[in-house]
């Protein structure tokens, strides 16, 4: 009887054909360009009238780290985004070619191709080309200082350097250079910024080493309904404002912190008053994008104005289900705001848990990325 | 009629389907009630605390939890059956299964009302509420009165384990053994969704024949389930059982139609009065059309699954051992630019038949106790293992007649 059992549990399992699974993307997965994104990540979006290709990236990578791109040759690009930080500043707030200070913080530029709106809060700044032309261009506050008066001047500067020609010509075959292409090209570098290299996706990746305990215990942290975390800074970029050619629908959320509450009604500190700066309706008060938090330990200080210098404060804001500030000119109760996010709704948490929640969010930090001389600045001598 | 269904049917079952257990109380105007708790300490659990238990290959759902290690209560429950008169009868049981997470809130899974009529060697039975469907033993009984303790994988895997809905049932039975019918459902059980695009809707057949020492119960059946973006229930939202710590499973649901269809049996030789061999078996296949989708994403699904279940028993006065072996194969084919990300999220992505086999004891050490014990080797997930299992099980008539089987 036993021996007949198993003869016929071994015919059973070893008479079937294999399980499959077969996948047509139609094409989802292919592109001219070398992306360098892990397995399971999907593609960014690529706009029809500036497709990827290496040429505009490696173009684009020169005009970043050019100071000749502003108005009195002080800042680039890069003035405002340093590699090593992510390509944010650590500074609270940028300083701009004439001196100015930027009302708000720098943001990195860590896979920015998948944002589906750019900058803070500004939900109709939908692509990379819209948003290069605001720090190149912008009046309010002077950036790179560009205007009507010094953009040929500047534009001749670059035409007068002899690495532009060939990368030029490469990257736009028989098309005269111009803002238009300058803009297409520096687009296309920071597109091209991709970041999935750190110790979490070698962890989601099967290498069971990759973090530490205290990393895995604060991402089951992360990931709890307790924390709530993953809501607003969930998928594969660790944020919810996500865009990629897999989507068929595309959210553009905003989230209002519970940062501030200046007069009791949800108000935040102008000029930084969010979504409502664009639209005017009191509900967008203080709605800011949640941004990604790859790389995140490296890109303090934190929040739209920089006002939360380092995560530990950022946690514990949360925890508090918002920022009360008792006094100075910004003093309220942001856990009262009337505009506050339901998920910002607190949490307890000790103090060796934010510990493993912070190693959690430092597992998020691509050292590749942060080195990588493909990012790095073109014009420096080794 | 009962002839050339008992001549055409069996000659397509290669195996030897089970006939479906009758739930009408006899005698008029005495209430029957039964009780049952099953409890189970497990030396391991099906998946990880703080993980989720779904099948590489397979978009789950339902009822069907993993496996917990350590103590572990698999049902309690309360039956009532009355027969209000010589036609008509009524159905209640109110049953927990599990102990942790929201599984463990008790739910009515049995209000009925039937109706017999018409004849003493044939009748037709309708039935309507909420109910258990018969298409299929693997479903129709619970774990308490198995040999295992776990609930076969084509059941866990294709139906959620269990099916109860609300629905109406007719179907004719006679003397000879034969229980023919179909069954109309809302949608609550998995894998249809309860809505104005979904319900469920499935015929069945099967058949007792007994000649001298031999005892043969077979049948087939078929379900037609519709699915308007069902989520996998023991996951979504509202029913997150991993814990609180667990990283949250992705929300991917199906829209579409799945056909099922089946066939089961049991053939048993009865060696001496109290010494008997069986064979058990059990054979699914499923054909589901549709699409998933998360919030943002949608992909063409065309899954094409089966499943097979295999089980050799031998029953020597109040013991009764069993092998089981269970073997799945999940094909699936996606279409469209977000197919390879919801695949990985939906964990659709397997080359590997999942497979698992036992080695089950019961001992019906009093009328009302019986004892299990269950060896199993678990390949079904991407992380074998072997599990050790020890159960006890009451089941108690608490009135003098008792024993209606729901």
């Amino acid at each position: 009887m036993r021996t007949l059992a198993l003869l016929a549990a071994t015919l059973l399992l070893t008479g079937c054909p294999d399980s499959s699974t077969t996948i047509d993307d139609q094409g989802a997965l292919r592109s001219d360009f070398s992306w360098n994104i892990r397995a399971g990540i999907p593609l960014p979006v690529e706009p029809a009238d500036n497709p990827m290709s290496e040429a505009k990236f490696q173009l684009g990578r020169h005009l970043f780290y050019d100071p000749r791109l502003s108005g009195n040759e002080t800042i680039s690009c890069a003035s405002c985004h340093h590699q090593d930080k992510a390509f944010a500043d650590g500074r609270v707030a940028a300083l701009g070619a004439t001196g100015e200070l930027h009302p708000r913080n720098s943001q990195t530029l860590v896979n920015i191709a998948y944002n589906p709106t750019l900058t803070w809060g500004n939900p109709s700044l939908r692509s990379i080309e819209q948003q290069i032309m605001i720090p190149l261009f912008g009046e309010t506050p002077v950036e790179h200082g560009l205007n009507d008066a010094n953009r040929e001047l500047a534009l001749n500067r670059i035409l007068a350097e002899p690495v532009y020609a060939p990368l030029f010509s490469a990257a736009f075959p028989e098309q005269p250079v111009s803002y238009d292409t300058i803009v297409k090209a520096l687009a296309s570098f920071v597109r091209g910024m991709t970041s999935f290299n750190s110790d979490f996706d070698r962890h989601e990746q099967g290498d069971s080493t990759a973090l530490s305990d205290a990393a895995k215990r604060g991402m089951a942290l992360f990931f709890s309904e307790r924390l709530e975390c993953f809501h607003c800074h969930g998928g594969y970029n660790f944020t919810d404002s996500v865009q990629d050619r897999t989507m068929f629908v595309v959210d553009r959320p905003f989230h209002n912190t519970g940062l501030y509450n200046i007069d009791g009604l949800g108000g935040y500190p102008e000029p930084n008053t969010g979504v409502h700066e664009i639209t005017g309706r009191a509900g967008d008060m203080g709605r800011f994008r949640a941004p990604s938090l790859r790389n995140i330990a490296v890109s303090a200080p934190y929040m739209h104005d920089g006002s939360v210098a380092t995560l530990d404060e950022a946690i514990r804001n949360y925890a508090a289900a918002g920022r009360n500030l008792s006094t100075g000119p910004n003093a309220g109760d942001g856990r009262m705001n009337p505009y506050k996010d339901g998920f910002v709704s607190g949490f307890s948490i000790t103090d060796d848990e934010i510990n493993d929640l912070i190693a959690f969010l430092e597992s998020l930090s691509d050292d590749a990325f942060l080195n990588a001389s493909r990012f790095g600045n073109p014009w420096m001598t080794p | 009629v009962d002839d050339t269904v008992r001549y055409l049917i069996l000659p397509l079952l290669c195996c030897s389907p089970l006939a479906l257990a009758d739930s009408i109380p006899q005698t008029i105007a005495e209430p029957q009630v039964d009780a049952t708790v099953a409890v189970t300490a497990r030396s391991a659990g099906a998946v990880g605390r703080n993980e989720y238990w779904r099948i590489p290959g397979a978009l789950m759902g339902g009822h069907a939890w993993p496996a917990e290690q350590g103590f572990s209560l698999d049902e309690m429950s309360l039956s009532l059956g009355y027969r209000i008169d010589g036609n008509f009868f009524a159905l209640a049981k109110a049953a927990q299964h599990g102990s942790q997470g929201e599984h463990s809130e008790v739910a009515i899974e049995h209000a009925s009302i039937g109706y017999v009529c018409c004849g003493d060697e044939t009748r037709w039975i309708a039935e309507t509420g909420r109910m258990s469907a018969l298409f299929s033993p693997s479903i129709a009984l619970h774990a308490s009165s198995q040999v295992f303790v776990d609930t076969p994988l084509i059941a866990d895997v294709f139906l959620g384990r269990h099916f109860h809905d609300d629905g109406l049932r007719l179907r004719r039975q006679t003397d000879h053994g034969l229980n023919v019918g179909m069954e109309l459902w809302r949608g609550h059980a998995f894998p249809a969704s309860a809505d104005e695009k979904g319900g469920a809707a499935d015929l069945f057949a099967a058949l007792l024949h007994k000649r001298g020492r031999l005892r043969l119960e077979t049948g087939i059946w078929s379900l037609l389930a519709r699915a308007w973006q069902r989520p996998d229930h023991r996951y979504s939202e509202a029913h997150s059982h991993a814990g609180a710590n667990a990283e949250p499973v992705a929300d991917i649901r199906f829209t579409g139609d799945s056909v099922l269809g089946g066939v089961h049996g049991r053939v048993q030789w009865q060696l001496s009065a109290d010494r008997a061999l069986a064979l058990r078996a059990e054979w699914m296949t499923v054909r589901a059309d549709g699409d998933i989708a998360d919030a943002t994403r949608q992909a063409l699904i065309s899954s094409r699954y089966s499943g097979v279940l295999l089980q050799p028993e031998l029953r020597m006065g109040r013991h009764l051992f069993a092998l089981r072996g269970e073997q799945l194969v999940l094909d699936n084919h996606l279409t469209g630019a977000a197919a390879q990300v919801l695949a990985g999220d939906a964990n659709l992505i397997n080359d590997d038949n999942p497979w698992r086999i036992g080695l089950g004891w019961r001992w019906q050490w009093r009328d009302s106790i019986a004892v299990r014990a269950e060896l199993s080797h678990d390949a079904s997930t991407a992380d074998p293992h072997n599990r050790v299992a020890l159960g006890l099980v009451w089941q108690q008539a608490l009135t003098r007649q008792g024993g209606h089987g729901h």
